[in-house]
């Protein structure tokens, strides 16, 4: 009995789905501006795949300005260990002079994970790992009752981190004693040229670095629907005032409808056709619908724009933008963008970990921009356009500018510092 | 007869001691009018206890007061870790903290060793369960050891040859000469022995680990301990 009791007490903890609710801010001049959405899309460092989905009208406008001013990403696969990156050249050039993200491989619940970002550098490591680097550290979040992970920090940008100071000639010993092990290791520069038009387009073989690296190139993909599917609607009344629990409960239910019918449109499935004839024992499934609202269409088609490798946030940032911009206020346009099951950082330097057996690693966020509403007196607005929690004030919205009304679902897993 | 002056009992012994009258004062004088009296077994003058029970309890106290007083233990008591630590007579005098003085010490050790494991490796470095009895079994002084894995981060990489083997500690002189002080307790130590056979010159030298938390004993009481299987936890 007590042995059952105990398992209880460990249970998983479930993965989360925070949602938010509010109002795009445009960005003023070159900083955007630190509100959600865009916190939440520069604190998620390690992407990997982004997709986007846009009725398939506004696909062809969106390619085009895609292609003018979205280059496509470099990033490489690079087979080395750790000791590595602190050769003097690869060091000093991308480390502490430029700004790169690193990933290595590795199950973050079993075996050792190394991340650098912003110049910080993070070791995750096995207990076995840490009481042999002789490198000092803390108790990583999610390691077990047995101190069984350690999180080793180095901030590499400061300036005892050179070559010749006690410190950091401990960690290259540490490296070249220790770590002897290599891995995959993924690798962004920031400094390019799709990111930050001002730098020197990159080189396709990285300065300072002796083993060899393989070159990827994150291109967007295209898919156009051949068949109409069946759609949503996206008008709904939010609760005003003081919502009941009633009304929140009828929200939420909307929502998560909603999320579903995202992912279902994401992945081409057959319960969206419109020729769907499946047995009712197996599927009952039917997108969210308002009967009230006639006016939306019930088919039509969607296009899905996707990325896949190896993304900074700041270049999703400069999709997010440029989409922004570039879809029309009367159109709606759902942005999703997955992080890596393995990564041991989530959001905001959090640390992340995955729940027995590999699973509940998500860590995904999902940004639905609504079309601009003319009539604004049937949707409530929430003060400052950061709406945490759905009771949103009720305040009159005086200017008929259709506003960008959003929607963020960030799905966080189960082991997850964020929240 | 003697005058009424004369007290009673003197006038009593006086008559007890016709011929001498000098002593009839004197013992008069010791034994009546002067006579010590011990006042210490006065203020015990507790009513004794009817009680059997408080009876027995009284006894026995008064008999481990006796003992107690009776025979102080004559043989010396050993020092006690702070008078250790005040005296220093424990310590390595800083003339004795050169590493080049225990590099002969060092190579003593490696020749003891090969005495000790002559033959006991195969052809490729195993060996069985005599010789790590054997090795359980040898003296370590001499020997240079690393610290491989440790709890604390920092002691991590020391490495030194062993000038003092105690129960809990090893105590280590570096190439810097200093005195390291490491703990056994959650530690793996390293050390290296050359091959034994001098007919395989160049071979790679026999490399071993010794988990401290296992090893925690007296070098004098380890000669004869039988290393019983412990639960390693730790790693």
């Amino acid at each position: 009995m007590a042995q059952l009791l105990n398992k209880l007490a460990h249970a998983a903890p479930d993965s989360k789905c925070y949602v938010t609710r509010g109002t795009i801010l445009k960005p003023t001049g070159s900083e955007n501006p630190s509100q959600r959405p865009y916190t939440t899309i520069h604190d998620h460092i390690y992407n990997q795949q982004v997709d986007l989905l846009l009725p398939d009208e506004i696909c062809e406008v969106v390619q085009q300005r895609l292609s003018e001013q979205l280059k496509p990403l470099q990033y490489h696969r690079i087979f080395m260990g750790p000791k590595h990156i602190l050769e003097k050249e690869f060091y000093n050039h991308y480390i502490r002079q430029g700004n790169i993200i690193l990933l290595s491989d590795g199950r973050v619940d079993v075996d050792d994970v190394y991340c650098l970002y912003d110049g910080k550098l993070f070791l995750f490591l096995r207990k076995e790992t840490y009481e042999k680097a002789g490198l000092v550290g803390r108790q990583a979040a999610f390691g077990g009752r047995k101190k069984e992970r350690w999180v080793v920090e180095y901030n590499l940008r400061e300036p005892h981190m050179v070559h010749g100071k006690k410190a950091f000639d401990r960690l290259v010993w540490s490296f070249e004693n220790v770590f002897k092990q290599q891995n995959a290791w993924l690798f962004c520069d920031l400094n390019q040229e799709a990111i930050d038009p001002s730098s020197p387009p990159p080189e396709p073989t990285l300065k300072g670095l002796t083993p060899p690296t393989v070159l990827r190139i994150a291109a967007p993909t295209i898919t156009h629907p051949s068949n109409p599917i069946k759609l949503a609607t996206f008008t709904h009344k939010p609760p005003t005032g003081k919502p009941t629990d009633y009304d929140r409960a009828i929200f939420f239910d909307w929502i998560t409808s909603l999320h579903e019918w995202l992912a279902l449109v994401s992945i081409n499935s057959d319960r969206l056709n419109v020729t769907d004839s499946i047995d009712p024992l197996l599927s009952r499934y039917e997108p969210p619908i308002d009967e009230d609202d006639t006016s939306s269409p019930v088919t039509g088609k969607i296009s899905k724009v996707s990325w896949r490798g190896f993304i900074p946030a700041e270049y999703i940032l400069k999709i997010f933008n440029i989409i922004q911009e570039v879809v029309p206020h009367n159109q709606w346009y759902s942005i999703t963008v997955h992080g890596f099951q393995n990564t041991p950082i989530s959001w905001k330097g959090r640390q992340h970990n995955v729940v027995g057996g590999g699973m509940g690693g998500e860590n995904l966020y999902t940004i639905l921009r609504f079309a601009g509403i003319n009539d604004t007196s049937a949707i409530g607005e929430d003060d400052g356009g950061d709406g945490d929690d759905i009771m949103g004030g009720m305040e009159d919205v005086k200017e008929k500018v259709a506003e960008s009304k959003y929607i963020m679902y960030e799905v966080v897993g189960g082991r997850d510092e964020f929240s | 007869m003697s005058t009424s002056n004369e007290p009673f009992a003197q006038s009593l012994l006086h008559l007890a001691h016709p011929a001498d009258p000098t002593e009839a004062t004197r013992i008069y004088k010791e034994k009546v009018a002067y006579r010590p009296i011990d006042f210490r077994k006065l203020t015990n003058s507790t009513p004794k206890a009817t009680d059997a029970r408080a009876r027995r309890r009284e006894l026995r106290l008064a008999r481990k007061q006796k003992k107690a007083s009776s025979k102080p233990s004559s043989k010396p008591q050993p020092l006690s870790a702070r008078q250790k630590r005040a005296l220093g007579i424990y310590d390595i005098p800083k003339e004795a903290q050169k590493y080049e003085i225990y590099e002969p010490l060092n190579t003593l050790w490696i020749g003891y060793i090969h005495e000790i494991l002559k033959g006991s490796f195969g052809n490729n470095g195993t060996a069985g369960q005599a010789t790590a009895a054997k090795l359980s079994a040898a003296d370590f002084h001499g020997c240079e050891v690393e610290v491989v894995r440790n709890r604390c981060p920092s002691r991590v990489g020391v490495k030194g040859i062993v000038v003092k083997d105690t129960k809990m500690t090893f105590v280590i002189i570096t190439r810097k000469n200093e005195i390291k002080h490491i703990p056994k307790e959650h530690s793996v130590f390293r050390f290296e022995i050359p091959w034994p056979d001098k007919t395989k010159e160049g071979a790679e030298p026999i490399v071993l680990e010794l988990h401290g938390s296992n090893f925690m004993f007296r070098a004098a009481e380890r000669m004869n301990k039988k290393f019983k299987a412990k639960a390693m936890d730790d790693l």
